[in-house]
């Protein structure tokens, strides 16, 4: 007998329905269904009156329900949180992160994390910070890393870190030996900026607006490789968070310089894994050093 | 495990039933020595001393009321359900040596639902024993905990012959209430947490020691290290184990616990590591048993 059985039973009881039960605890209507008629097999009653529409409780289900909620009742929260912690090194997390996922501190926290448990899965959903803020709603994803800005009411987020955005231009560029660089002077000259709806583009196009005036978009990308190396080849130039700056291009702080916070978010009141929990506290950790230092 | 946990009680039979409880919950690894309460005279014998309600002022008495944890008995589901599947409207008899704990018996079943039955209750200590046999002779259901309408009690030939040909008896295995267990829970993993932590802080000493380690000291540290990342997989298991078995303990007496995974130190990995990554990885799996012990403390 297994712990889920009863967390199933209990939502069955309290939906009546077998498919609304497997909707609230996300999993497939068949678990919910296999898991209880191995229940009924273990105590060698049955728990539901299936003949009709809805599933209700028989009279002996009833009392096994009244049962299983007085032996639950206050600590089923803590049981079920002590039992996921036996699936901490086997468990699957699922991050969903956009583009400029490869900025700090996010490989470092990746690589520790894969060092301290390494026998958890992870698994990346790769969008922009929209779709990845939806994933979160929808279940789709443990925890997501974006940039703030665009904020949503039903997620909860935690700083992780800031990253200086830098302008990338080739070596043949006539702006190479540059120190440091105003946005007015890139008006006139060809951006390659990520797609329209990346925030990361936004919050760029905002900075220009603010001088009451907007870049010439030559080219746009979602994929930071392709606009690394259309700038290498002297496309036009770009505008990126340091780190993800390589050796190929050249890098200007900009004068009046612009910074982006990466945090993680998190659905509000969802109950987190302990995966996705560790993951959390290492990236604290990470960041409170960090800055220690 | 170096843990050492007393059961007491007025007499053998409740002593022999908290401790197979207890069996059942934390596995074999842990040593368990029943007594009876008048023989404790000092608090040195065990590290947690478990009672039932009724043990709690004499134990205390001499034990220190930190050391002692009580533990709440329960009938497990089997049981209610086996009640709720006699027909509406029969007698009920509640077989036990008290009229109190029948009385406790009785209110389970009403707060569970189970109405439509008539409870009656047969307290073979205080009542006249023409009474208790005249009260069986009627009896259809007799219900009561497992140790009393078993073979040393209603099945024994003091009462036995007074039974129907086909009285149905509905014994109560009892489980330890989960809250209750999870307060003896706790305190085992506190305990093994500090013996793993002043195990691993011992080796961390030796190994910075001003005198330089010979190769051979340097092997038997590896060792040690290695048979302490045994003992806290072992502990992680029964630590874990024990919180899920409390509860599927008050469905069933009977049920076999799936527990296909662990939060276990990976020991083949482990041993190609230099000593003090070792050591790091046993305390990191430490803080995970600690965790737990906050949890538990909690509730």
């Amino acid at each position: 007998m297994e712990l889920r059985q009863l967390e199933y039973f209990l939502m069955v009881s309290k939906t009546s329905s077998f498919t609304r039960a497997a909707e609230r605890l996300y999993v497939s209507q068949p678990a919910v269904t296999n898991a209880i008629r191995i229940l009924e097999e273990e105590l060698g009653v049955q728990l539901f009156d299936r003949n009709q529409k809805q599933a209700f409780l028989t009279t002996e289900g009833q009392v096994f329900f009244n049962h299983v909620e007085n032996i639950m009742c206050g600590v089923s929260k803590t049981i079920f949180e002590i039992n996921e912690l036996k699936n901490l090194n086997n468990g699957l997390l699922t991050l969903a992160i956009t583009p400029i996922a490869g900025t700090w501190p996010i490989p470092k926290l990746l690589e520790i994390f894969r060092g301290k448990y390494p026998n958890i899965q992870l698994s990346f959903i790769e969008e922009n910070v929209t779709e990845v803020q939806t994933a979160l709603i929808e279940n789709k994803a443990d925890l997501g890393i974006i940039i703030l800005g665009d904020n949503n009411n039903l997620l909860d987020y935690t700083l992780i870190g800031s990253q200086e955005l830098v302008v990338c231009c080739s070596k043949d560029h006539c702006f190479q030996r540059k120190n440091s660089i105003g946005l007015s002077e890139l008006v006139n000259e060809p951006l390659i900026l990520l797609t329209q709806n990346c925030l990361l583009r936004k919050l760029i196009i905002k900075e220009f607006e603010r001088l009451n005036t907007l870049p010439q978009i030559a080219f746009e990308s979602n994929h930071i490789q392709t606009i690394k190396s259309l700038v290498a080849c002297n496309a036009g130039l770009t505008i990126l968070p340091y780190d993800l700056c390589d050796n190929s291009l050249v890098t200007i702080p900009l004068d009046t310089p612009l910074t982006i916070d990466t945090a993680i978010a998190i659905k509000k009141n969802k109950y987190i894994s302990h995966a996705a929990q560790a993951f959390l506290t290492l990236a604290k950790e990470t960041f409170l050093k960090h800055h220690e230092n | 495990m170096n843990v050492k946990i007393a059961v007491v009680a007025s007499g053998p039979l409740i002593a022999g039933e908290i401790a197979s409880i207890i069996q059942s919950i934390i596995s074999e690894s842990i040593v368990i020595q029943t007594y009876l309460t008048c023989d404790i005279t000092d608090s040195s014998i065990a590290d947690i001393y478990v009672c039932a309600q009724t043990q709690i002022k004499s134990l205390s008495q001499v034990v220190p009321r930190e050391k002692i944890v009580l533990l709440d008995l329960m009938p497990n589901s089997k049981f209610f359900i086996s009640i709720a599947r006699i027909p509406k409207n029969e007698i009920v008899h509640i077989f036990n040596n008290h009229l109190e704990y029948a009385a406790i018996l009785s209110d389970y079943c009403k707060n569970l639902g189970i109405i439509n039955v008539e409870f009656v209750p047969i307290a073979y200590r205080e009542m006249p024993q023409e009474d208790v046999f005249m009260q069986l002779q009627k009896a259809k259901y007799i219900i009561g905990v497992d140790r009393f309408v078993g073979e040393g009690g209603l099945l024994s030939p003091t009462y036995s012959t007074h039974l129907q040909k086909d009285v149905v008896i509905i014994p109560a295995t009892r489980a330890a209430s989960v809250h209750s267990a999870c307060v003896l829970i706790q305190c085992i993993a506190n305990k093994i947490h500090c013996h793993i932590a002043d195990a691993a802080e011992k080796i961390k000493a030796d190994l910075q020691s001003d005198s330089p380690l010979s190769e051979a000291d340097l092997k038997k540290l590896k060792l040690e290290a290695k048979h302490l990342a045994i003992s806290s997989n072992k502990a992680m298991d029964i630590i874990q184990n024990a919180v899920t078995k409390s509860v599927l303990n008050n469905i069933s007496s009977d049920t076999a616990l799936f527990a296909p995974y662990s939060n276990r130190l990976d020991i083949n990995l482990l041993a190609n590591q230099p000593i003090d990554n070792f050591l790091e990885m046993i305390m990191d799996s430490n803080r995970t048993l600690h965790l737990i012990a906050e949890k538990l403390a909690k509730l």
